[in-house]
């Protein structure tokens, strides 16, 4: 495993990347600009991407070999992830079974769970979705009122409810689905999480029709939909500890997370820099590749903390707060570039780009989190004490 | 190069803090800045922290090095330490002897040349950067006192030598920027905790909550991008950084002024002195010019 980005080693492995990148990465999707895909086809190719990376030795860089991955680090993660922005490679359908539901059922799941489900995940043949919010919820996960009850005696749940925001949700064959399995116990003290079967006939699932024209996410109903004992996640009513995970885990997922968005931010400001060449706007894409640059250096920072087991929390809390404005940002000056070729693609990225302080928690969820869970400081009402701060220190 | 400080050195940077801490008890003023600061200088010389970068070592870890200047940064002492650090890395080894505060002349697009601290008695701008010749000291004029833990003043020609050490010290003014700003932070962060309204701590405030992450995530970004500067592949590249440091560290140092209310605004409460540092260190990039660097 490697322990800093800088090195012979380092650069081996990404020359190594860059190489079957470049021969792999299908053409159709290098040339959508000019020959747009239907959602279809992009469906389908974003299917077989995940196949590819799967024979190639490529998905599950950070998994464990006992459980088929290749044992690496973040680091050569994040090598993969910047190559693969550069290459322009398209991102698999296969992100919530890699990123959440394989490395949950890796830390909480009972050996029969990990033999049946982590094959298909790190092969791409089944895809899963996540289900968390709720219509009534917004950002406040505990307060969920999907239900999943057993009656006395009994193995199996009936689940009754409804989930929205389900990204995938009609082609998933599976939900990492959190549900109220207590109606007496308090909050956060009453759910469980379910491995959950969505090929089944009382799930409906609606697709909901975003500003952008797509439908890539939806809302799910359950209606006395069956979830099985083996099914369930870790133990009834633990599930609330299961929702954010804990140890290397929740490590690989902040990692992971951060290095889309670089591949997200990378192939917008790059667009941009190619639209505004020579006109009034071509200073402001410039300042916009510094702070793409500086991203990338705090994500290099953040991975070489990971892999040196120093604190990374804090640096790791700011990333979609700075990716999801900052591409907004980009958007923005986009849509005045006055490049009538790639105005259509403009609007679209302009209303794509709405949801990034949206989905997973609002920007301002993200700020509670970070005053809170980094700064410490305290909630409205709550009696405090002065902490006493490190204040000569930078904490790494 | 590692990104992050080993952990030994991380170490010796809480013993160096409490060195600094003890030569800069403030509170700031005038006054203060105008003293000579030779006792400290001896202090650092004595503590063996002028030599950190290893004199004529140029491979020594530029990120632990970072990390002593980000430390320096916090406090505001008017000495060339960065400065130093980066030119007895550069230095030949066998002309290091003195350790006199040593500092850089660099090129402005006026054709004229500028160096921190140039004006203060005892320091001496370095006009040939690898054999270590320098000219003598106390010889800037017209300083710009701005700020006066980083005042700038005129010389009368640019220190020449391979890129690489503006490269380095640019890195390292853009660390002691991120230092200013953590110690705004810091500042912002523990007054909120201590100043009440309306029968609350303002730091439970979600207002307060929205203005400290943002504080945070500048500072993060701050730092991410002196270690960018310090990994530059020219001196262009190494400016771009350094800006975009200076400029983090500036907004949070800004953000924690708006923290403080009206008491920020004052003189009296001292955290302009920070501000003040890091739109010098700003100013500093923003004068050092690219093409007349070229022609050296």
């Amino acid at each position: 495993m490697l322990l800093t980005l800088n090195s012979p080693e380092a650069e081996s492995y990404r020359r190594q990347i860059r190489d079957w990148l470049n021969k792999s990465v299908p053409e159709p999707w290098l040339n959508r600009s000019q020959e747009m895909l239907s959602s279809d086809e992009e469906l389908d190719l974003k299917r077989n991407w995940g196949y590819s990376l799967y024979e190639a030795g490529y998905a599950g860089l950070t998994w464990p070999t006992v459980f088929g991955g290749q044992g690496l680090g973040p680091i050569e993660e994040f090598i993969f992830y910047e190559e693969s922005a550069k290459a322009g490679a398209p991102e698999s359908l296969d992100t919530l079974g890699k990123y959440l539901a394989g490395p949950a059922i890796m830390q909480y799941g009972t050996d029969g769970q990990k033999v049946r489900f982590l094959p298909p995940i790190l092969a791409g043949r089944e895809i899963w979705c996540e289900g968390y919010s709720e219509p009534d919820g917004g950002s406040d996960l505990a307060s969920a009122s999907t239900t999943a009850l057993r009656g006395r005696d009994e193995d199996d749940y009936l689940v009754n409810g409804r989930k929205i925001w389900t990204s995938w949700g009609h082609i998933a064959d599976r939900c990492y689905l959190l549900a109220k399995t207590s109606r007496e116990l308090p909050h956060h003290h009453n759910l469980s999480v379910f491995l959950f079967n969505m090929r089944q006939p009382n799930v409906e699932v609606r697709r909901i029709r975003q500003i952008t024209g797509d439908a890539t996410f939806n809302e799910v109903t359950f209606e006395n939909a069956l979830a099985t004992r083996d099914e369930l996640l870790g133990v009834e009513n633990g599930g609330w500890s299961l929702v954010g995970l804990t140890g290397p885990y929740r490590r690989i997922r902040f990692a992971l997370n951060g290095l889309r968005q670089y591949g997200q931010l990378y192939a917008l400001i790059e667009q941009l820099s190619n639209c505004t060449r020579e006109s009034h706007l071509e200073s402001i894409a410039n300042s916009f590749q510094d702070r793409l640059e500086t991203f990338r250096w705090h994500l290099m920072r953040l991975v070489e903390l990971q892999a040196n087991d120093r604190e990374w929390y804090g640096p790791a809390a700011i990333l979609r707060l700075t990716f999801s404005e900052l591409a907004q940002e980009v958007t923005e000056v986009g849509l005045t570039a006055q490049c009538t070729e790639h105005d259509d693609y403009w609007r679209d990225r302009f209303l794509h780009c709405r949801s990034e302080t949206i989905a997973g928690g609002t920007s301002e969820i993200q700020r509670n989190v970070i005053a809170t869970s980094v700064l410490k400081m305290p909630r409205f009402g709550q009696v405090v004490r002065s902490p006493t701060l490190d204040s000569k220190s930078s904490g790494e | 190069m590692s990104l992050i400080p080993s952990i030994e050195f991380l170490d010796a940077t809480k013993e160096f803090n409490r060195l600094l801490e003890s030569l800069s008890p403030g509170p700031y003023s005038e006054e203060w800045f105008a003293q000579p600061q030779t006792e400290a200088w001896n202090a650092l010389r004595e503590g063996g922290w002028l030599l950190a970068g290893g004199a004529g070592s140029r491979d020594e870890e530029l990120t632990n090095l970072l990390e002593l200047a980000e430390v320096w940064g916090q406090h505001l002492i008017p000495l060339p330490f960065s400065a130093t650090l980066c030119l007895m890395r550069w230095a030949n080894s066998s002309d290091q002897p003195s350790v006199s505060p040593l500092t850089l002349a660099v090129p402005t697009a006026g054709g004229s040349a500028i160096a921190p601290f140039a004006n203060i008695r005892g320091v001496e701008v370095v006009c040939d950067v690898e054999l270590g010749l320098t000219l003598s000291a106390g010889k800037g004029t017209s300083p710009d006192i701005f700020a006066p833990s980083m005042p700038i003043a005129v010389v009368d020609r640019a220190s020449i030598g391979p890129q690489e050490w503006l490269c380095t010290s640019i890195a390292l003014f853009a660390a002691e920027a991120v230092g200013a700003a953590r110690q705004c932070h810091n500042r912002a962060l523990a007054y909120s905790f201590e100043r009440s309204a309306y029968q609350q701590v303002i730091g439970s405030f979600q207002a307060i909550h929205h203005m400290a992450a943002n504080m945070y995530r500048d500072l993060e970004l701050a730092k991410s991008a002196s270690l960018w500067a310090a990994n530059a592949g020219d001196l262009e590249e190494a400016l771009r950084a350094g800006t975009m440091a200076a400029e983090l560290a500036r907004s949070v140092a800004q953000k924690s002024i708006q923290v403080h209310g009206g008491i920020g605004f004052t003189w009296e409460l001292g955290l302009h002195w920070y501000l003040r540092h890091v739109m010098a260190v700003e100013s500093f990039f923003r004068h050092i010019s690219l093409e007349h660097m070229r022609e050296m």
